[in-house]
């Protein structure tokens, strides 16, 4: 080692308080840049599963249909196939389809694939029960559409579909001008034994019956080629001169896999862009801090060290070996703290992604910790270069120092940092008390290291309230979307399997064996429009619609169905048993539930639910009460207006727990009466077909009910045949944690901000204070008393707390409110008050700085006068 | 009783066999007015003796009394208080504060204290001391004689009633030592103060009222001049 070298690695030993400060605060930086790096990798990963479990891992396929050429065998492409950057090739035919029963729309798409295009595929990892197909008589399909086969669970079981092809189908007109595919011409029975069931990889209750796979292997023409490339060069432009080989446009006949290629940095600029940008912006932030708190060290360490950089120069030394002094010193300290820096990150993001992977939160299927080196020569690299940039200040001061400034100490008159003495200021410092005289000259004295301590709490409570102001303002965002009050647990009919009262009074019964179930309601929503009088129109109503819907759609509009002087407003009829509606919030005057039977009048909800992202809001829209008559209307199946004049047994104050949210209104009937408000002549199944069976819970007992419905829902047979189970609780519950996720990380990452912050003001105090132990102490021998000499001191701790933080605070602010004004473009976000994250940063400023002061205030005043005084001397 | 006292006054640094007796069993009186030259060898414990009456460092036995109370005995605020108020100290390196000014140092135990000074007395020092027109001046741009008058100056401005000065003219040359000596002397009769001053220098001593010498951390000699 040369002498520069031995001799700051000397320092670097003997200076150990400074030493362990600055590797400390290095090595967080470095933990926090790689940390970044690592949880980036690990997203990254994650969506890259979620994209090839989805779809598979190939990166193009190419439409083998859509040219007029291209009807061609695997032959024919083969000279394209056998080119070596072709990694996998197959062939597979996606254009049959069966039919699983006679209802409309209950078909599986049958997908058939050669082994290579197999291979591609995601289902071999998604197998949920039996096996994977072996021929193309053996089919496997999604999970949760097994419960859709009218006969029970197929797996293991032979079946006759009716099959064919898409082109072969049938296209009809609905009553309700819907186009649904019915029925089709030339189809074939075909035997198939289901062999396996499969489940898509974001697990849902929602049933894919849309999909069947089956292998082929002697499948030799097909519809689509998949194919995946070695992952070399760019895959567009690779692609392009592998078709135009073949004599083809890319463009007519190419289709990327593009999700999937631009996570793997193909076909786009997202992983520059989204994670490069994230990693480089967070990188930024973190090292900008470092590099203030790291340059603020070494300024104070070159300070300590005056009269060693005095008698170096004495001694001759050049300029470049005291660069090189101070260069060895960071260089000691960079290196010290990589490996421990890099360790914790390791750590830290292997519990932290492991702990957020077990959360259950649906954006977060798949998470698992990805470990790849670039983190860590991204965070050594980074912190390296801070490190010297940081030191070059320190460099420069340590080449000022003149031997004479060396002994004789550093003279508050010369210098930059001069303290300034004229007239006005002699006038000041007559009117301040000791304290504050001594703390406005000491500043002076020392302008820059009290500027560089400023800045550096000064950023980190830009960022503190910045990024804990976003976090509030997303939380308080999403916390919107927690639905309280509604219904808790629902079971809605999938549309795909007939339903009838019995499927629900068998479904009830069913559910009847778990007692923390509090009530339940049938929902069969049926849409009518209501007339309004005008003097019953409530004006703040037409406000709240103006705030939510554009201008140039009027409200209660459509006046062919209007009566003179009346407004359409759109509302739903839904039933209600007696059991709930004993339960309802109704207003004064509402008949009981055998009356509004006996009298055939209804209930009215005029509480409007508005929404808009997260936003809500509620408003009456009418002021119609128990008495009036009420005029509803509906277009029949023959295209006529149905009116029907009903009297209003009962009004509700508040919209009813198991109403739809995508709703205007409501006309509550007794459920016995349901069916004869469905349009006239109109299959009332269909009713039952569309409607749901909503389900309310004691709050203690929600987790558990949770659980064990789940459970229930997936042997979905029986009496939940053609039933998903929807939870709100369980949708909750997710807006919860990933509310929480996102808290752990933001104030995560800003508590290390403030560790890094603390420790350069604790550097920074006990470097001032130290210089100044002899001042003090004469200070104590002229006769300042204790309590006086640490009121002073802790002052200036405050002091730079209160320059730092609030200067940090209104820029955070500013920066915040500028950011949330560019998203209110996008989202309803809101901006809440910010006088509570101020008041807690400029308070946790102000106890970081006391406590950063507090060791050497008590050290400085419980020394012995004498002794401070002889040991400066 | 005297003025000021001093009874079996003993300060002890470390301990067992590398402990160092700096003052052993020391007792001392000195009558209110007196100019006391305290001389003797390089360790002989003569600013150990000084630092405690001036209540900067604490014995490890003994008692020292400053017109009956006894100063050890009372809290850290009386303490400081009677520093402030009873006690002005010169030290040997002058020790102002370096960012203030002449006039800030000299005013310095007055602020503290709250208090204005009197302008005349003020006005009075400046003269004395030869500091007019230096007083928006920092320490670092005066000379060591000039630094050593401000060290005097804010000795006296609290008009305390002892001075205690730990070789005032140690680092000065013959000129100013001896001017600045007559002008401790000048000031103290001036306001009838009591002046203890630690010397190596004979010539100093014997313009005192009583030299005690010192060696080995005892009295050796009390000579009443």
């Amino acid at each position: 080692m040369n002498s520069m070298a031995s001799l700051a690695f000397r320092y670097f030993k003997v200076q150990k308080r400074r030493t362990a400060i600055t590797v400390i605060s290095m090595l967080l930086a470095i933990a926090m840049v790689a940390s970044v790096g690592l949880l980036i990798s690990s997203l990254r990963n994650m969506l890259i599963a979620s994209k090839t479990g989805n779809n598979g891992v190939w990166h193009y396929r190419i439409s083998l249909s859509d040219a007029s050429s291209l009807t061609g065998t695997r032959a024919d492409w083969q000279t394209m196939l056998d080119s070596d950057k072709i990694a996998s090739s197959g062939l597979s035919d996606e254009q049959t389809y069966l039919r699983v029963s006679d209802t409309t729309n209950n078909y599986y798409n049958l997908k058939q694939f050669d082994a290579a295009a197999m291979a591609l595929m995601p289902y071999a990892g998604r197998i949920t029960a039996g096996r994977m197909p072996e021929n193309e008589r053996e089919i496997i399909i999604s999970n949760a559409s097994a419960a859709f086969w009218p006969d029970g669970d197929p797996l293991g079981k032979t079946i006759t579909l009716m099959t064919s092809r898409f082109s072969e189908m049938e296209i009809v007109q609905t009553v309700k001008g819907e186009e649904a595919s019915i029925s089709a011409i030339n189809a074939q029975p075909q035997e198939y034994t289901v062999v396996g069931t499969f489940e898509r990889f974001r697990a849902s209750n929602a049933p894919n019956i849309s999909e069947a796979a089956t292998l082929n292997p002697e499948l030799s023409t097909g519809v689509t080629l998949y194919v995946q490339l070695n992952n070399r060069g760019n895959f567009d432009r690779t692609m392009a001169q592998l078709l135009a080989s073949a004599g083809l446009e890319s463009e007519t006949v190419l289709e990327p896999h593009s999700g999937y290629l631009r996570l793997i940095g193909q076909g786009g600029d997202m992983v520059k862009y989204l994670f490069g940008g994230a990693f480089l912006l967070l990188t930024v932030i973190i090292l900008s801090v470092m590099m203030i708190v790291i340059k603020n060290s070494y300024m104070l360490s070159v300070v300590e060290k005056t009269e060693v950089f005095g008698i170096l120069r004495c001694l001759c030394a050049t300029k470049k070996q005291i660069y090189a002094f101070v260069f060895w010193e960071g260089l000691f300290t960079w290196a010290l703290s990589l490996l421990p820096g890099g360790l914790a990150a390791f750590a830290a993001m292997y519990v932290i992604v492991n702990q957020a992977a077990t959360l259950g939160i649906s954006a977060l299927d798949g998470l698992r910790f990805a470990v790849p080196a670039w983190p860590f020569l991204a965070a050594a690299s980074a912190t390296l270069l801070t490190m010297l940039l940081s030191i070059i200040g320190a460099c420069k001061k340590a080449c000022a120092i003149t031997p004479v400034e060396a002994f004789r100490g550093n003279d508050p008159y010369q210098g930059k940092n001069a303290v300034s003495i004229t007239k006005m200021e002699m006038k000041r410092g007559r009117r301040m008390s000791i304290r504050q005289l001594l703390s406005k000259r000491n500043r002076q004295k020392n302008a820059s290291r009290f500027r560089i301590t400023v800045s550096a709490i000064g950023v980190s409570v830009l960022l503190f309230v910045f990024f804990a102001g976003a976090a509030t303002a997303v939380t308080d965002f999403m916390g919107r979307y927690i639905n309280k009050g509604g219904m808790d647990f629902v079971f809605a009919s999938s549309h795909h399997v007939e339903k009838s009262a019995d499927s629900y009074a068998a479904l009830r019964a069913d559910l009847a064996q778990y007692t923390e179930i509090l009530t339940m309601q049938e929902v069969y929503p049926i849409e009518y429009m209501l007339n309004v009088p005008e003097d019953k129109v409530r004006a703040e109503y037409e406000a709240v619609w103006q705030q939510f819907y554009p201008v140039d759609i009027p409200f209660m509009s459509l006046p062919a169905f209007a009566e003179l002087g009346t407004r359409l407003k759109s509302i739903e009829v839904l039933p209600v048993n007696r059991e709930n509606y004993a339960l309802l919030d109704l207003a004064e005057g509402s008949v009981d539930y055998d009356s509004l039977l006996a009298s055939g009048s209804v209930i009215l909800c005029q509480s409007e639910v508005f929404r808009d992202n997260a936003i809500m809001q509620v408003t009456d829209f009418g002021s119609f009460v128990v008495g009036d008559t009420i005029s509803i209307a509906q277009e029949t199946v023959d295209g006529m207006q149905q009116i029907r004049n009903l009297s209003v047994g009962a009004v509700l104050n508040a919209t009813p727990w198991f109403a739809p949210e995508r709703t205007h209104g409501f006309v509550l009937v007794p459920i016995e009466t349901i069916d004869s408000y469905y349009e006239q002549g109109g299959n009332t199944n269909n009713l039952y077909t569309t409607g749901m069976l909503c389900i309310q819970v004691a709050e203690e007992n929600l987790p558990v009910m949770q659980e064990r419905l789940s459970e229930r829902a997936k042997s979905a047979f029986g009496a939940l045949t053609g039933f998903v189970f929807n939870s709100s609780f369980a949708n909750n519950q997710e807006i919860v944690k990933t509310v929480d996720v996102i808290n752990l990380f933001v104030y995560g990452f800003l508590v290390l901000i403030a560790i890094i912050c603390g420790l350069n003001i604790f550097n920074t105090i006990w470097a001032d204070l130290s210089s100044r132990r002899k001042e003090i102490a004469l200070l104590r021998a002229i006769g300042m008393g204790q309590r006086q000499l640490i009121s002073y001191l802790y002052s200036e701790c405050v002091q730079y707390a209160v320059f730092g933080a609030v200067p940090g605070c209104i820029l955070g602010f500013l920066g915040l409110y500028g950011v949330v004004q560019v998203m209110k473009s996008y989202l309803f976000i809101e901006l809440s008050s910010p006088v509570q994250i101020i008041s807690v940063t400029i308070a946790v400023t102000l106890l970081i700085a006391c406590l950063a002061g507090a060791t050497p205030i008590r050290r400085i005043t419980k020394a012995a006068i004498i002794d401070e005084i002889r040991a400066c001397d | 009783m005297s003025f000021i006292e001093t009874r079996s006054l003993t300060k002890i640094y470390g301990t067992g066999e590398t402990a160092v007796h700096a003052l052993r069993r020391v007792n001392v009186s000195i009558e209110k007015g007196e100019f006391v030259a305290v001389t003797g060898a390089s360790g002989s414990g003569k600013s150990t003796l000084l630092h405690m009456l001036g209540g900067i460092d604490r014995p490890t036995r003994g008692k020292v009394c400053i017109d009956g109370i006894e100063l050890f005995a009372s809290s850290d605020s009386t303490l400081a208080a009677m520093r402030r108020q009873m006690i002005g100290f010169v030290f040997q390196s002058y020790n102002l504060i370096p960012v203030l000014t002449v006039q800030e140092n000299i005013c310095l135990p007055l602020k503290m204290d709250q208090q204005k000074p009197d302008r005349n007395y003020y006005n009075e020092l400046i003269e004395l001391l030869g500091l007019g027109g230096k007083q928006t001046r920092l320490p670092g741009q005066l000379s060591g004689g000039q630094q050593q008058r401000v060290a005097i100056a804010r000795a006296l401005i609290a008009r305390p009633a002892i001075v205690l000065a730990d070789e005032p003219t140690g680092n000065l040359d013959s000129e100013n030592s001896a001017e600045v000596l007559r002008l401790l002397k000048e000031s103290v009769e001036h306001f009838e103060q009591t002046l203890v001053l630690i010397t190596h220098d004979n010539s100093v001593a014997e313009q005192a009222d009583r030299i005690i010498v010192m060696r080995d951390g005892q009295v050796a000699e009390d000579n009443n001049l």
